[in-house]
């Protein structure tokens, strides 16, 4: 049994194997099949207790002072009334950290509480922790703060000029990246027959998780030990960020991050988590800091604004030749993680094609609009959204087929990509066009639309597609590994210790899963124990599409670390050598007598009576690509999807109403089918939201959008009806074959949805978000120059 | 949130508290405005009277062809009652688009109408059902025609000492045709960019008489004289109703704000009455 | 301020709790009375995550003062299991798939409840009006839909 798993996980295979494995994983107990998550039954009766969810007695309430204005200089900042008041037990300024004051997954520039200069209006002056909310609203009004306002940019344009004002000394360029070029762009551009060029720009975006940012820290004088609860997606990092800022030893600062109320990137970053633990330092008691709605949109990071012009060269024959892309993001007033968005952006922009010549630039500038960080889809979505209309325009212009033009240029495995590194990992992208191709809603399109035109009378109804290659993991040159510990206590129970933390999108359920499978054992032996820096090993962040396969492959390699030493113990117990025993489905047994066997259970009980408990740690790293480019670029695994969506659109208001979306991902292959699916829909309401809806309003630094009433998510009266089709393509170095799914359904839904409002109604958009007053304009627009 | 909570045990003891001249005093009724103005930070009352026990300001009732709303009834208890299903159908259509399920129990026609928001959906409705609105102090009462009872956003001519207790309006007949239409930014949970009520009388295919609001496209909802007027006494054929668009978004006073453009819900403030009348047509 | 007390039927069972007027049901749910299921996401009442039942009518508790639930009826999710036996929506919802980071549920599972207490036989657009004042960034809706679905079928069973 155990060979089995090493097999699929080291080896390369030869087309005969892969075929018997297809038909040797056809029977899995658990891998592919629906499984309820085992989250879920304390979730359904409200027995979870999220971060936010913890109340103790004397428990103090914090709040954060945040800036009155986007871009000023402090001048005077005095805390001695909001100290005197009754009930507040401790205000802090910048002068009571005892670290670094700043904090940034890759540059710590943000600040935790400024010192002399405010840059956004979220940025972070002064903590109150107090008795109750009431006191501590109270004592933030009692702050005195004296600003001298200084000119705010809003955007990279701004930024850029010569006399634009520096947000930092350094300059306004936050990163910029410039990718080896590939052969000769100009020379491709010109020797292609037909060559579009075209710029898009996108808004800033909210991560609206419906538990926003907070929790509750401790601190344990004795022990000398901070304890921080909170929304979460790295605890470990968090534990570096926070000793940085407090001069702590990490290893005296416990982290526990799940589970988290949804995250998809915005709680990759430090938010609350060294706030609390200086006020639990200071006051010695626990504290609890939950933030508001509005505060949430303010301060924290959003998916960045970004503008980007593709020109793309295309022959006669379909074939396209080259492409050379620059993007420009707006990042806000900090780096956070930027730079490797930007880099991300810059690898998704030509998508899953092959062009002999491309070049790829981008700059992320400082402004001080909202501040720019990780979010789902990590720069793809901003670049997808065009390309893939850019791509339709050039399918149009010869007359073929959408996907037809797709599936003659998309790459296949051990092709060189259009940034020149070589694809040495699974590429499903054709076979998602081929079962796009296939669909009942893509083949009778035509009257499918016929059908509705007629029915509806103030309707018009158009199909659209659009692919795209997402990067999963965290590409060359960044750490990107997993620890995962595996112990069978007496008794029989498994515990499977990762630092992963359950963020929504089910990893907790695919690991139990992938253990269960691997050794052999009930799923419900399992309990996950998860997120914890002080009870669960380093797995990484939670971000990157990463999970399923860096946590899965240190998970097989627990189990194969585990298999010898079950012998060993077997071995130990009937005094016999090791080679006379095999370990078999959650069994070791005699090769000679096979129904002589020992359970999991039994195998604890002996290893616990002699004094060595069962416990193994398993490890992965992510392999890398054949290229450098830096900070990340490029990355090896890609997960391919095709989306294709119908939409209706209303002729008289211009609301775009989205009926269908069919998400055809290759993830390698889908751990639970129930997961894959659940992240499908999830995605595809998220990337609706994007084109439809959701705007996050900045005028002149300050937040016209500061809640649910003026962010607008999709309601279910809003969304469409979907289908997932899961298109599997196995990945010899991922476990059980598989790769990632979290963001690649987000990104392309939002040029399908464009692609299909193009079929409806012919006309097309370079902006984000399309309202029903653009739509109409466009299509007034349209039928002014037709009458012409 | 910091205040003082009471509640009033009856109707009386409500105005008597109301003539006491507390500023800084609220009437809770629903809460699903007032609530969130305190949360956020627009008022800070020291004190909120509850009135939801006043049975007076309860109930829906028809009698002599006219139909009473306490000022306490919910967007869906009206979105769910039958007899106003039947006798006034733009109210029934209005209430049972306002925010969600939770809002519309607990969100009042009463509450609605004294917040005086130019986006309250019932308010078009009241407006083309003609209907009036009661008001009541410690000292006497009085009734006000709901075109006058608005003078700008959030602004209303109800006293400091007074309650709102009930809103009536003839019950539609046979002839009578009403309906209600709005375009939010979604489905659901959506403030309205423009709505538009009309109540009309047709005989014969012909517009007796037509009474047409629009909401969210001016200080307080509109009339449109000059649409109604151009209407009256025509038939509902296709260039008719393609006019009385053009004339009713000519009538439209829309700005453009964050949910949308000036232009837009003009436009659309004609749009909606021409969905609505080819319905009808 | 002086704190006030309230008596109320909190999830089948008469409570008295002591509570500062301005509280809301949210707060005295969670702060006073270790109820943590009903979820705060945005205290505008714009997201139903705490949603309750208040005399069986779905609410935003977050736009309700803890003073009003005196003498009436209140259920959260933390009163619908039967000790270890879950009721056909919970059962559904995990059977189905429609949790996934679960902030959002307890709310939907109450306006569900409140649905199908009062029509068992919902088509797919009343369910969706049902849940309409119940955002969920997650799971796109789509399996809490066909959750709700299975439930009422199962219940009409019954």
């Amino acid at each position: 049994m155990g060979e089995r798993y090493t097999f699929l996980n080291r080896e390369p295979l030869n087309l005969s194997s892969y075929k018997f494995l297809l038909l040797y994983m056809t029977s899995y107990r658990y891998i592919g099949r629906r499984v309820p998550r085992i989250d879920a039954r304390d979730k359904v009766t409200g027995r979870t207790v999220y971060s936010t969810d913890r109340y103790s007695e004397n428990m103090l309430r914090a709040r954060v002072l945040r800036s009155s204005l986007p871009h000023a200089k402090i001048i005077r900042l005095d805390v001695s009334r909001a100290r005197e008041l009754p009930g507040v037990e401790a205000v802090l300024t910048h002068e009571d950290i005892p670290g670094h004051n700043g904090f940034g997954i890759v540059t710590p520039n943000w600040p935790v509480l400024c010192v002399d200069r405010v840059r956004y209006r979220g940025d972070a002056l002064a903590l109150v922790a107090a008795r109750d909310e009431e006191t501590a609203e109270e004592a933030l009004s009692l702050i005195e703060v004296e600003y001298e306002p200084l000119p705010i940019i809003e955007t990279p344009e701004e930024a850029l000029r010569e006399d634009a004002p520096l947000i930092h000394e350094g300059g306004n360029i936050q990163h910029s990246m410039d990718i080896p070029p590939k052969g000769d762009v100009e020379k491709g551009l010109a020797e292609s027959d037909i060559v579009i060029e075209e710029t898009y720009s996108t808004q800033f975006m909210e991560h609206a998780y419906l538990e926003t940012e907070g929790g509750v820290a401790i601190y344990d004088e004795e022990e000398g030990v901070i304890t921080v609860w909170c929304g979460d997606q790295y605890a470990f990092r968090d534990q570096l960020q926070i000793a940085r800022s407090l001069d702590w030893d990490p290893l005296k600062i416990r982290v526990i991050g799940s589970p988290t109320g949804g995250a998809f990137g915005g709680k990759d970053e430090i938010s609350v988590q060294i706030h609390l633990a200086l006020l639990a330092y200071y006051t010695k008691k626990p504290v609890r800091l939950h933030w508001s709605r509005e505060e949430s949109i303010v301060a924290g990071p959003k998916r960045h604004a970004m503008k980007t012009t593709f020109r793309i060269g295309m022959g006669n024959d379909g074939k396209l030749k080259a492409i050379d892309v620059k993007v420009v993001a707006n990042t806000g007033a900090y780096d956070t993680i930027a730079g490797p968005v930007l880099n991300l952006s810059l690898e998704s922009s030509p998508g899953p094609y092959k062009y002999p010549q491309s070049r790829f630039r981008g700059i992320s500038v400082y402004t001080n609009n909202a501040m720019g960080g990780e979010f789902r889809g990590f720069g793809a979505a901003q670049v997808v959204f065009g390309l893939e209309q850019e791509l339709d325009k050039l399918a149009e212009r010869l007359g073929m087929d959408p996907i037809e033009f797709r599936l003659l240029n998309a790459v296949e495995e051990g092709d060189i990509s259009a940034l020149g590194h070589r694809l040495q990992t699974s590429v499903g992208i054709k076979e998602t066009l081929e079962a796009a191709r296939k669909t009942d809603l893509w083949r009778d399109r035509e009257k499918i639309k016929r059908d509705l035109n007629a029915a509806a009378r103030y309707k018009k109804f158009g199909v659209g597609v659009a692919s795209e290659w997402h990067a999963v993991g965290l590409g060359v040159g960044l750490p990107d590994f997993s620890n995962i510990i595996v112990e069978i206590h007496e008794g029989g129970e498994i515990i499977l210790r990762t630092g992963a933390i359950e963020i929504g999108q089910g990893n907790l359920t695919a690991y139990a899963q992938m253990l269960a499978e691997a050794l052999g054992c009930d799923i419900e032996k399992i309990k996950v124990i998860h997120g914890d820096t002080f009870e669960s090993p380093d797995s990484g962040t939670v971000t990157a599409s990463r999970s399923i396969l860096i946590n899965g492959n240190a998970i097989l390699d627990a189990v194969k670390t585990l298999q010898p030493k079950l012998i060993e113990i077997a071995a130990d117990k009937f005094g016999i050598p090791g080679d006379e025993l095999e370990y078999s489905d959650g069994r070791v047994s005699f090769r000679s007598d096979p129904d002589r066997t020992l359970t999991l259970a039994e195998l604890a009980d002996h290893a616990g009576s002699s004094g060595v408990p069962i416990k193994v740690t398993g490890t992965a790293v992510f392999a890398t690509s054949d290229k450098d480019f830096g900070d990340g670029l490029p990355h090896n695994y890609y997960t391919y999807i095709t989306q294709i969506a119908l939409v209706g659109v209303d002729t008289g208001t211009g609301e775009v109403e989205v009926l269908k979306v069919i998400s055809l991902p290759e993830m390698g292959k889908a751990i639970n089918v129930d997961g894959v699916e659940g992240q499908c829909e999830g995605a595809v309401v998220m990337g609706q939201g994007y084109t439809l809806y959701e705007n996050v309003v900045v005028e002149k630094g300050e937040f016209k959008t500061t809640g649910f009433a003026t962010y607008i998510l999709p309601t279910a009266l809003d969304v469409p009806e979907q289908e997932t089709v899961i298109v599997e393509k196995f990945e010899k170095s991922g476990p059980f074959g598989a790769k990632g799914v979290g963001e690649a359904p987000t990104v392309p839904v939002t040029p399908a949805i464009v692609n299909a409002i193009y079929d409806a109604v012919r006309v097309r958009f370079k902006k984000l978000p399309i309202t029903p007053e653009a739509v109409l304009e466009k299509m007034r627009d349209l039928a002014g120059t037709e009458e012409r | 949130m910091k205040f003082n909570y009471r509640r009033a045990g009856s109707l009386k003891e409500a105005l008597e508290i109301l003539s006491e001249g507390d500023e800084s005093l609220k009437i809770l009724a629903g809460g699903t405005d007032l609530l969130v103005m305190i949360q956020d930070k627009l008022i800070s009352p020291g004190v909120l009277l509850d009135i939801n026990g006043l049975e007076e300001l309860k109930g829906i009732e028809e009698s002599n062809g006219r139909i009473r709303l306490g000022a306490l009834v919910s967007h869906g208890q009206i979105a769910a009652d039958k007899l106003l299903r039947e006798k006034a159908l733009p109210l029934v259509e209005s209430c049972g688009e306002v925010g969600s399920p939770q809002i519309r129990n607990r969100g009042t026609i009463g509450g609605n109408l004294v917040m005086a928001s130019p986006s309250g959906d019932s308010i078009p409705a009241l407006y083309v059902l003609g209907a009036e609105v009661s008001l009541k102090s410690r000292d006497g009462e009085r009734v006000i025609p709901i075109e006058d009872f608005f003078t700008g956003v959030k602004k209303c001519v109800i006293r400091p000492d007074e309650l709102l207790i009930s809103i009536t309006f003839p019950a539609l007949g046979p002839d009578d045709r009403g309906f209600f239409k709005k375009l939010g930014q979604r489905k659901a949970l959506a403030i309205s960019k423009v709505s538009t009520a009309a109540v009309l009388t047709l005989r014969a295919g012909v517009v007796v008489s037509i009474r047409i609001a629009l909401g969210a496209v001016g200080t307080t909802v509109l009339r449109a004289p000059r649409t109604e007027a151009f209407l009256t006494g025509k038939s509902l054929a296709p260039e008719v109703i393609t006019e009385a668009a053009r004339l009713c978004a000519e009538e439209s006073r829309a700005i453009t704000d964050i949910r949308s453009t000036g232009a837009y819900r003009d436009e659309m403030a004609g749009l909606l009455l021409a969905r609505g009348l080819e319905k009808l047509a | 301020m002086e704190e006030i007390t309230v008596q109320f039927m909190l999830n089948g069972k008469a409570v008295r709790v002591e509570t500062p007027p301005a509280f809301t049901l949210l707060r005295l749910l969670r702060e006073r009375l270790g109820l943590t299921g009903t979820k705060p996401g945005c205290e505008r009442g714009e997201c139903g995550a705490c949603t309750v039942l208040l005399d069986g009518e779905p609410v935003n508790s977050c736009l309700i003062l803890a003073p009003q639930v005196e003498g009436r009826e209140v259920l959260t999710i933390e009163g619908l299991a039967d000790g270890d036996k879950l009721n056909p929506i919970q059962e559904a919802f995990i059977e189905k798939s429609a949790v996934q980071c679960g902030y959002c549920i307890p709310g939907m599972i109450m306006s569900a409840t409140a649905l199908l207490d009062t029509n068992p036989e919902p088509s797919r657009d009343e369910i969706k009006t049902a849940i309409s004042g119940n955002l969920c960034r997650c799971t796109g809706y789509t399996k809490i839909i066909r959750a709700i679905e299975v439930a009422a079928e199962r219940i009409r069973k019954r």
